[in-house]
């Protein structure tokens, strides 16, 4: 919990003040009188994270619109554990910048956990999959049910031709060190959003579909809570498509979108496109006489 | 000056209802030359005859200083002393009338300072500093036309700029790195930076600028982490990751 005035020095040399609002008295939700004007406050922004940035001094959110607006730390970040009888699921995305992979698997309530994430910079693949197996031999030592993992499913790239012969030799690197990654054909960008929705949506038990580690997956959180956004024209539009060169918090989400699409059957989850729309029910005739209505008794 | 005489002054002015008009003429130039000493290098005591507006507030919109707010002191005391200082805030703080009110006492106090205050749009740091006479006050200039009689000096304002008889001078400048580059500065304020364009060029400008002794202020909101005000805050861009760190 931070204080509410905050005075230190930093690596540039400059002092700096973090100033809370909770530091005036008539603010501080302590008293009585700052319980009342943050309840006053809170009512007039409805935006949970916009008065995270205006008024909690949050550095996490950044201008436009979040892609998963339905994302709440209280509900969907808890402090998770692994289960060492289950199957570890992993999602990657390549690239030299900042490769990404997700690690997950599923709690007792067949939720989705998201218990780590790692994040390289400036790495090969070679290289960030040799520290991902590392990394996962130490977080799960002697896991004997093993390892799942997924990529890109090819067609959500940009450049289909160009970078689908680069994942091919991605997967090929992973193929060698052991890992034999799996992905589905025709699921797009969209789409995979479209599953993370439903994902982050409550369950008839009222819990979500979906548990992040806040502390094991900060760049997740971030992206959730603001980093992937629809960004803004300068007129102030939103664009249709999220800013997906935002590095690493575009690549995350990837991530999580391949581990969507490969776990969509297992998770419940349902295909937009493929949801049969239900048959009008018919009224009338071929003729167009209306149907008559037979649930009429006649006793 | 030392808190007694902090008292004495207290108990002078507060009495000043039961001196006789001969009696207060032989004090008060005496009296105005300690109560302006000290406010010259003590600048939370100056506050006390500050007064501040709240447009918000149809039934009082002239307020004197809440000096009450403990914190205000600490911030003050903050600029006071500290050559560079990055300040993230919530809003609805007062920091910008403690910036406005910091650049008056620096301007009105110290002959020959250079003061610059820099928002993203002129019109927003010209109501920070001074808008045209006759009209709508910008703060700084309404600090100074609501101090007390005795202790207001001559000043000239103009729309973004405030000059005072010592060759003190604030002026206001719109966003830009085009905007303070080339310029001399004794005190530079950046309001809402992180929300201003070019933040990096800005700081090209400023940063030798330091070196030599000019003292900055960045002030904002936050606004994510692809800023410079955020790096200058952290003290690095937030924006690294990776494995190996």
């Amino acid at each position: 919990m931070s204080e509410p005035l905050e005075i230190g020095t930093n690596d540039l040399g400059f002092t700096t003040v973090r100033l809370h609002y909770s530091a005036s008295p008539d603010k501080d939700p302590a008293t009585e009188e700052g319980k009342k004007w943050l309840a006053q406050m809170r009512q007039l922004w409805p935006d949970p994270n916009l008065w995270d940035v205006e008024y909690e001094i949050s550095w996490w959110i950044a201008q436009g619109a979040r892609v998963f607006p339905a994302f709440h730390e209280a509900t969907h970040c808890r402090a998770l554990q692994p289960r060492s009888r289950k199957v570890v699921y992993r999602a990657w995305d390549f690239g030299w910048r900042s490769p990404a992979c997700l690690i997950a698997q599923f709690d007792p309530q067949d939720r989705l956990v998201i218990l780590h994430e790692l994040v390289g910079r400036e790495q090969t693949t070679r290289e960030f999959a040799r520290d991902v197996i590392a990394q996962c031999s130490k977080w799960f030592p002697f896991h004997a049910p093993g390892y799942r993992d997924f990529c890109d499913p090819a067609g959500q790239q940009a450049s289909s031709t160009a970078t689908e012969r680069t994942e091919v030799r991605d997967i090929e690197i992973l193929n060698v060190l052991g890992i034999s990654p799996t992905w589905d054909y025709g699921w797009s960008r969209k789409d995979g959003r479209a599953l993370i929705s439903q994902l982050l949506a409550l369950r008839t038990d009222q819990t979500p579909g979906m548990y992040v580690d806040a502390t094991g997956c900060p760049i997740l959180l971030q992206a959730f809570l603001g980093k992937y956004v629809y960004p803004e024209t300068k007129s102030g539009k939103i664009q249709d498509e999220p800013d997906e060169n935002n590095h690493p918090w575009a690549d995350v989400m990837a991530c999580l979108r391949y581990m969507a699409t490969g776990l969509y059957s297992a998770l419940g989850l349902r295909r937009v496109s493929q949801t049969p729309t239900p048959e009008p029910a018919v009224t009338w005739h071929g003729y167009g006489t209306p149907v008559r209505d037979r649930s009429v008794s006649h006793a | 000056m030392d808190l007694t005489l902090d008292q004495s002054l207290d108990d002078l002015y507060r009495r000043r209802d039961t001196l006789t008009e001969a009696d207060w003429a032989s004090l008060a130039p005496a009296l105005t030359t300690l109560a302006l000493e000290r406010s010259a290098h003590d600048g939370i005591f100056w506050l006390r005859f500050v007064q501040t507006r709240d447009e918000a507030d149809p039934t009082q919109t002239v307020k004197a200083f809440p000096l009450h707010l403990q914190y205000l002191h600490t911030l003050w005391k903050t600029l006071a002393t500290q050559p560079r200082v990055v300040i993230a805030k919530s809003r609805q703080m007062l920091v910008s009338w403690v910036a406005a009110a910091f650049c008056c006492w620096t301007a009105r106090f110290i002959p020959n300072q250079a003061v610059y205050y820099q928002a993203q749009q002129f019109d927003d740091a010209a109501g920070m500093v001074a808008l045209a006479e006759g009209g709508y006050f910008g703060r700084c200039q309404f600090i100074e036309t609501h101090l007390p009689p005795w202790m207001q000096v001559d000043i000239k304002a103009t729309e973004g700029r405030i000059q005072y008889p010592n060759g003190s001078m604030i002026q206001a400048l719109a966003g830009g790195a085009d905007k303070i580059r080339g310029r001399v500065v004794s005190l530079y304020i950046a309001d809402e930076f992180s929300r201003q364009e070019d933040q990096a060029g800005v700081y090209a400008a400023i940063a030798p600028l330091m070196q030599k002794g000019s003292r900055v202020v960045f002030i904002s909101t936050p606004n994510g982490q692809d800023n410079y005000f955020c790096t200058l805050y952290h003290g690095r861009p937030l924006t690294q990751f990776g494995l190996a760190s």
